[in-house]
């Protein structure tokens, strides 16, 4: 009798503990579930901000006095814009003086076509 | 011979007038400013210590480039969300940033928040946004950095509430309205959360962490056209 109690009980308390092992179990698998959802958002996160190379930045602060037509637009603009639709001229312009470079910021910026800031560029570039 | 005098110098009259409108309207064309709203050419608003111009991109032919004109990205994560993010929380478009700008940052009782991560921050964001990623904001309540935030968003901890006063409040005869055991948002300021746009759950995931901890709903606004819809309309950004 004594035995078959011991047996019951040991029975209900491996049942228990398998229980409590099952829900132990299941808490840790839900946070650690968890826990790897906001790792893989956030590594998605960071790799979707490394395809954020030339951000468009708008920022106009002292520069507004001097605002032409083009007066919101910043030089990291206008360069992007030149690299992606006149590659030629982007890599020429790459290669002129900062302060030339600046020059023709500042005409694009005061509403010059970008024929007119191609044929300059050239002109730069070559020394004419 | 009068009368043919007369004919040419009507219609030399009538093409000069002609010419004259079409400058006028061309000079005018020129010289309009595209506003940020009818009547409302530009604003200013502080951004670290300095005074920014918010205007929009005033040339007429320029396009959106780079990674915000994308119209897709890969879903799941970045899946379009629902307009709003919870029943108490308002969600706002342009123009109410720009009235928040100009009347709730302006005098103090207001912050915008730039929810995402700080790469993200770091590559361009809306003027007078402050950083509080998205990972700050959904921390818990005992945390010490989440402390410190509500703190800075004006909430103040609570002192130790005595039985009575407890019982009272339990039974609705004291205002429990912007308390919660730990702390107390009646002078808390109004937020305008924001992150990349509508395919972006970094301000949901900040704004529900706030309302974990007990801010009140009618005290945040979320942008959620973000920094996509506010570059689409030619909007000043700043690094």
């Amino acid at each position: 009798m004594v035995t078959r109690e011991r047996f019951g009980n040991s029975g209900g308390w491996s049942r228990h503990s398998l229980t409590m092992g099952l829900l132990f179990g299941v808490f840790v698998m839900s946070f650690s579930v968890s826990a790897a959802e906001d790792d893989d958002y956030l590594k998605a996160l960071s790799q979707e901000a490394d395809k954020v190379g030339n951000t468009v930045t708008t920022e106009d602060a002292a520069a507004s006095a001097t605002a032409g037509a083009r007066g919101g637009v910043s030089r990291q603009l206008f360069e992007t814009e030149l690299k992606e639709k006149y590659a030629g001229s982007a890599v020429f312009y790459s290669k002129l003086p900062s302060a030339t470079q600046e020059e023709i910021f500042l005409e694009y910026r005061s509403g010059a076509s970008i024929a007119e800031l191609r044929k300059k560029i050239m002109d730069r570039f070559l020394h004419r | 011979m009068k009368r043919w005098m007369a004919m040419v110098a009507v219609f030399l009259m009538l093409a000069g007038l002609a010419s004259a409108a079409e400058e006028e309207l061309k000079v005018g064309d020129e010289q309009g400013v595209i506003p940020l709203y009818q009547g409302k050419p530009y604003l200013h608003v502080m951004h670290e210590g300095r005074s920014v111009k918010v205007q929009r991109v005033q040339d007429r032919e320029f396009e959106l480039h780079g990674y915000f004109a994308r119209t897709s990205r890969e879903c799941p994560p970045f899946c379009l969300g629902p307009m709003s993010v919870d029943p108490g929380v308002k969600t706002v478009g342009e123009l109410e940033i720009f009235h928040f700008m100009e009347n709730q940052m302006r005098d103090g009782t207001g912050v915008l928040i730039d929810a995402r991560t700080p790469e993200w921050y770091a590559k361009g964001t809306i003027p007078g946004s402050i950083n509080l990623p998205f990972t700050l904001l959904s921390k818990d309540a005992d945390d010490l950095e989440m402390e410190e935030v509500l703190e800075q968003l004006g909430a103040k901890p609570r002192e130790e509430v005595g039985p009575v006063t407890r019982k009272l409040e339990e039974w609705g005869l004291l205002d429990r309205k912007y308390v919660t055991d730990k702390w107390d948002f009646s002078e808390c300021k109004e937020l305008v959360l924001w992150c990349n746009g509508p395919a972006c759950g970094q301000s949901p995931r900040a704004i529900q962490g706030l309302l974990d901890v007990g801010y009140p709903a009618e005290k945040i606004g979320y942008y959620r056209g973000g920094m996509q819809v506010w570059q689409l309309f030619g909007l000043t950004t700043i690094n």
